[in-house]
């Protein structure tokens, strides 16, 4: 018995960029950012986004249909998330959101 | 059975990325960074920041991949980070081309992936130092 399979790219490609698509996106952003949130240090407060008086910081989640697929961006405005991410000379990376996409992905 | 220590098999003295790249490497950043860079040569850090074992036996682990760099002295084009950007992109090409297959007593490299291509990153800007960052994904089929 032979089974034969017919793909339809127009249908995938409706599939990629669909709002439920998006949808499914967002919530797996928003997974990373609830465990970015949970990891993160604290010491002012900003960068976990607890405490705005310093400015804006703290985990967003942006979401919607970018090349033809839906995609989903975490991202922290604090002036330093970049530093804490990756480190310096005076500050051992702590990999706050990398940590938290790859917990997402292995879940 | 134990799992294989990815960062021990590429770093260190015999480590595969200092086989490949005849660079020295190592886990950690040495205290004597500046020292080296300023003798003509380069740095490589590998340093693991997550992964896990969905499946027994296999592996996964997502490491950084810094380079450090100074200029090329002999080339004024070739600035800090030109020479780190350089090494940089010369290890994904090894990474991604010769490193699955590796076989590590205890076990074989079974795939290699890129999370995030070589990027410039801060390290001091008092220090003329290019420093370059990639992340991989390597799994690694422990026997």
């Amino acid at each position: 018995m032979a089974t034969r399979l017919r793909v339809n790219p127009a249908g995938t490609a409706a599939m990629l960029r669909s709002p439920r698509m998006v949808q499914a996106v967002k919530d797996r952003g928003e997974r990373v950012a609830d465990i970015a949130r949970d990891i993160s240090p604290v010491r002012t407060g900003r960068y976990k986004g607890i405490n705005d008086t310093l400015g804006p910081g703290g985990f967003h989640v942006d979401s919607g249909v970018v090349g033809g697929k839906a995609r989903a961006r975490v991202s922290n405005p604090t002036p330093y998330a970049a530093y804490l991410e990756f480190g310096t000379r005076y500050m051992t990376a702590r990999r706050i959101l990398g940590r938290a996409a790859e917990m997402v992905r292995s879940s | 059975m134990t799992y294989i220590s990815v960062e021990q098999m590429l770093a260190g003295p015999t480590g595969w990325l200092t086989v490949q790249t005849g660079v020295r490497s190592g886990t950690r950043v040495p205290s004597d960074l500046i020292e080296i860079i300023n003798d003509g040569d380069q740095y490589i850090q590998i340093r693991p920041y997550a992964g896990s074992d969905r499946t027994i036996t296999l592996d996964e682990v997502a490491l950084d991949v810094n380079v450090f760099s100074g200029p090329d002295e002999s080339d004024p084009a070739i600035t800090a980070d030109v020479a780190a950007l350089n090494l940089a992109e010369r290890i994904r090409w090894l990474m991604r081309t010769e490193l699955a297959g590796y076989v590590a007593s205890g076990g074989v490299v079974s795939r290699v992936e890129t999370i995030q291509r070589p990027c410039p990153r801060d390290w001091d800007d008092d220090q003329d130092i290019g420093r370059y960052q990639a992340a991989y994904r390597v799994t690694i089929h422990s026997s």
